[in-house]
């Protein structure tokens, strides 16, 4: 691999280039799984640094992701954990943290839950299966929570965040869900259907087909930088 | 494909947990929570085994609880029961399961099983499930998952 494509990787996951440029390096990932696989790693390295940091430096508007889920998934699972530690690490000191850990009972069941119950509850969920009885049992189980929550009158916010082979799910061509999707999404206003932009482009240019997602989802630029973001706030990650 | 994945997941996560007793005040179990909503039957082995080796990693330094919900309740569901079930899609709690799960119980892990789930795959938790007492019972398995969390748990998807 030269030096010249080196540059334009680092480039393109930064998210330096042109939408040309950014075009023919994705043709170059589609026909390099080798070049596709570090352009990945790349990007997991890249993605591990700004985790390190309170503030990444720079803005990073929308970070690329190459051709190999499994380093996606593998980078996602690390990445929560990493941020969960470090969490904890930097909480380490406080009394108030302490005491909650205390209150942690033996048997693991609980008594009075440490976060007050007027706090909102919120809960990001990781699609990245196309699984259809994965899906199934996720929306049921969903809408029991949505349901039990309603009814005790504690607030609740919940997202699906569909990236890689879960972006079927919100597929107009490819669900099995539409109506149930749409009918949900009326009925929860705290429910949100989050669609991954990378993963849409990515099968545009491999498939060279126009790829629509339903309309009650919202679409952002990187389902794997979200989910992350979103934990960063405070939510609690569910993978599907 | 996806065994290597959670594989190498699990793997990355148990080493950074193996980190966490550090960072915790000393004596503190680090409590853990697994989540299982999925079917296959090397997976859930994998999953079980991930559980035995944490605990003989930690030496007690660690609670760990599995939240079983949707397709996972088939890991305790015994396979003469699958006839009355709905959308289940395998039933794996056979001798050999079973043993592994009483071998992880002796040992203070604690699987429990959402109702919401039992309910809508039209499983009785205390008749169709491997030594499931009623305290065992959550109302909802994603619920259980958040309110852990909450709590203080790291949670990891095997």
């Amino acid at each position: 691999m030269s030096t010249q494509k080196d540059i334009e990787l680092n480039a393109y996951i930064d998210g330096e280039l042109t939408p040309e440029e950014r075009l023919e390096v994705l043709e170059a990932l589609q026909a390099d799984p080798a070049l596709a696989r570090e352009a990945c790693e790349l990007n997991n390295l890249k993605s591990q640094l700004q985790m390190a940091y309170a503030n990444p430096p720079g803005l990073s508007r929308c970070s690329a992701s190459g051709g190999s889920r499994p380093w996606l998934a593998v980078a996602a699972s690390l990445l929560m954990l990493v941020a969960g530690l470090a969490g904890g690490w930097i909480m380490g000191g406080d009394e108030a943290v302490k005491d909650r850990l205390v209150l942690l009972d033996p048997d693991g069941r609980g008594q009075a839950p440490a976060a007050a119950d007027s706090d909102e509850t919120r809960i990001v969920f990781h699609l990245t299966t196309s699984d259809q009885f994965a899906a199934a049992d996720l929306l049921d189980e969903v809408e029991d929570m949505l349901k039990a929550y309603k009814a005790e009158g504690k607030p609740l916010r919940v997202e699906i965040v569909s990236n890689g082979d879960g972006l079927d799910f919100l597929r107009t061509q490819l669900s099995m869900f539409k109506g149930r999707i749409h009918e949900m999404a009326q009925r929860y206003r705290n429910l949100t259907f989050v669609a991954c932009k990378n993963t849409i482009d990515r099968v545009k240019v491999k498939r060279g087909i126009e790829v629509n997602i339903v309309p009650d989802a919202e679409i952002i630029n990187s389902g794997v930088d979200y989910v992350v973001k979103r934990q960063k706030e405070g939510w609690i990650y569910i993978r599907v | 494909m996806s065994d290597r994945r959670s594989r190498r997941s699990v793997l990355l996560a148990l080493f950074l947990l193996a980190l966490a007793p550090g960072l915790r005040a000393v004596g503190q179990p680090t409590p853990v929570v697994y989540d299982i909503n999925f079917s296959e039957p090397r997976h859930q082995v994998n999953a079980l085994h991930n559980l035995q080796n944490q605990l003989s990693e930690a030496h007690g330094a660690v609670r760990l609880v599995v939240v079983l919900h949707g397709a996972g309740l088939s890991l305790l569901l015994y396979p003469e029961a699958m006839d009355h079930t709905v959308r289940m899609p395998r039933a794996n709690c056979g001798d050999q399961m079973a043993a592994r799960i009483d071998t992880l119980r002796d040992q203070g892990v604690r699987f429990l099983v959402a109702r919401d789930s039992a309910r809508r795959h039209h499983i009785d938790p205390m008749i169709d499930l491997h030594g499931v007492d009623p305290e065992d019972l959550v109302p909802n398995g994603l619920a259980e998952l958040a309110r852990l969390q909450q709590r203080g748990y790291l949670y990891v998807k095997p």
